[in-house]
């Protein structure tokens, strides 16, 4: 049976004077090319300050894209956007001291141990030896890694390394973190760990911009959730107003999950680009 | 400037806790004491020369091979992510990088200076070696080897794959090595270019014979320059291309 999409919450109002706001991240109307590819299509939402916010969406959706321009990593084609009423563009230096990045894929230097990895991004930060040492010991605490920080990142497992990643994204105490899918290819135990990491970071009144694919993700750890699928937002709003999202079909149905929700607004074609 | 100071500092640990700089620095010392002796036993005369008309040659080879992984595998690692969304410039990242590979070739320089002892003690008495133009060899071979090793640093940061970029870095040497040979067959004012910009020509005709010009050392530090610029823009290019 063919579902016809429609996006039904709209995006959560702007206001003004975000520093002292609560809005953390102020995205407007965003695109990016590369080439003759457009990997985002004029995403636009607004993260507030001490929320989990979740991108969702299937591979090649533009989540990637989205938190990378965010992290100043790349620039807009068009749009702006605003990290604690930085332009993320022009006061690029400024927001890059005030955010914690945990890319997709694992970054760390192999041949280091997991203390000498977070001295050395630290040191970017200009935090002080006193600061960085207490920061590194606290961290590797959270992340269960302590015992093992003077070993080589080559010997660790690859859930001992993501956790390592997301110590290294928090070691400037950031006020937004940034995290691009950081469980995959983790063991379950990891995987735990790191909700619970995350689930921690939040009480502690932390921002957190999360994109995963995995619907069970979303459900558990976040307070706002954008679906986005080719470069587009299709449904933005909290874990209750997307499950009450309802197809224009004349036999109306309930979503039972976030899952059904996910697949009536992005189709179950193969995403395999 | 700490920046590039821990970053410099960072690469140099990383060369020496892998056999790379020290397998690199063997042949650099084992050949450059092979084209030394030959040269100084062959011609029975107080000289390295032998080993400074070598020092471009094995460069050529050595330099992309020192620098090609410096920013490639920065990319590949996905670490260079993580070092670009932190407060450090662009120009942090490329001259740490730079320093560092600069320094390791200062290192592979100063152990040659055991070649010089060895004339000094074995031909002092008959006037031992003249020091003058093997200081200005020495320093042309900074010179050259350094622009050699911004050339690496460029075409390591305009690929992931390091291999790629120590090809590219071979090339563009080359053909600036080569540049003057052409120098007749393109007549009039670009011809006089070709000829002004041959990489080697002022440290084979200037430098190794004990000529420091200081548009010599301008030409060297300019490609120098030139190199690690277009690397730092190589690297913000990133965030728009």
């Amino acid at each position: 049976m063919a579902v016809t999409q429609q996006v039904v919450v709209a995006p959560r109002t702007l206001t003004s004077t975000p520093e002292t706001g609560s809005d953390v991240v102020k995205v407007n109307g965003i695109t990016r090319s590369f080439g003759k590819i457009e990997a985002v299509r004029g995403i636009s939402f607004t993260i507030t300050r001490g929320e989990i916010f979740g991108l969702l969406g299937p591979n090649g959706a533009g989540k990637s894209t989205t938190i990378n321009m965010i992290a100043t990593y790349l620039r807009p084609s068009s749009g702006s956007i605003s990290v604690l009423g930085l332009d993320t563009v022009r006061q690029a230096q400024q927001v890059k001291e005030r955010i914690g990045v945990v890319p997709q894929e694992i970054a760390l230097y192999n041949d280091l141990t997991a203390i000498e990895n977070l001295n050395f991004f630290a040191q970017m930060y200009d935090l002080g030896e006193p600061m960085i040492q207490k920061r590194a010991k606290e961290l590797l605490d959270l992340m269960g890694l302590y015992e093992r920080r003077n070993d080589a990142v080559k010997t660790y497992s690859g859930g001992m390394k993501r956790r390592l990643n997301i110590a290294v994204g928090l070691m400037n105490n950031p006020d937004l973190l940034l995290l691009d899918e950081p469980t995959v290819g983790v063991d379950p135990q990891s995987r735990e760990a790191i909700f619970e990491n995350i689930e921690g970071l939040k009480k502690n009144g932390l921002t957190i911009l999360y994109t995963t694919q995995y619907m069970e993700e979303a459900e558990r750890l976040c307070d706002h959730i954008a679906i986005i699928d080719e470069g587009k937002v299709v449904a933005i709003g909290t874990l209750e107003q997307l499950l009450a999202l309802r197809t224009t079909q004349v036999e109306v149905q309930r979503p039972r999950g976030l899952a059904e929700v996910f697949l009536q607004l992005t189709g179950k074609q193969l995403r395999d680009n | 400037m700490s920046d590039t100071a821990t970053i410099a500092g960072k690469e140099l640990r990383s060369y020496f806790t892998s056999p790379v700089a020290y397998v690199l620095t063997a042949a650099f010392l084992v050949l450059n004491g092979i084209f030394f002796a030959g040269q100084a036993i062959g011609s029975s005369t107080a000289t390295m020369d032998g080993m400074f008309r070598t020092i471009p040659v094995l460069m050529l080879l050595l330099a992309p091979i020192l620098s090609m992984r410096l920013i490639a595998e920065e990319q590949r690692s996905g670490t260079l992510e993580l070092l670009l969304t932190s407060p450090v410039s662009d120009a942090a990242v490329v001259v740490g990088k730079y320093l560092a590979v600069l320094i390791l070739y200062i290192v592979m320089l100063l152990f040659t200076l055991f070649y010089g002892l060895l004339l000094q003690l074995y031909a002092g008495s008959q006037g031992g070696p003249i020091w003058g133009p093997i200081l200005s060899s020495y320093f042309g071979a900074l010179l050259l080897g350094g622009t050699f090793l911004a050339i690496g640093v460029f075409t390591s940061s305009l690929t992931d794959n390091p291999a790629v970029g120590a090809f590219i870095a071979v090339a563009i040497t080359l053909a600036l090595w080569l540049a003057g040979n052409f120098q007749s067959v393109f007549q009039g004012a670009f011809g006089t270019f070709l000829n002004q910009i041959a990489i080697t020509d002022r440290y084979y005709n200037n430098l190794m014979v004990g000529v420091v010009a200081l548009k010599d050392v301008i030409y060297y530090l300019s490609l120098i320059v030139i190199f690690l610029f277009m690397a730092i823009q190589s690297l913000g290019s990133r965030r728009w291309r």
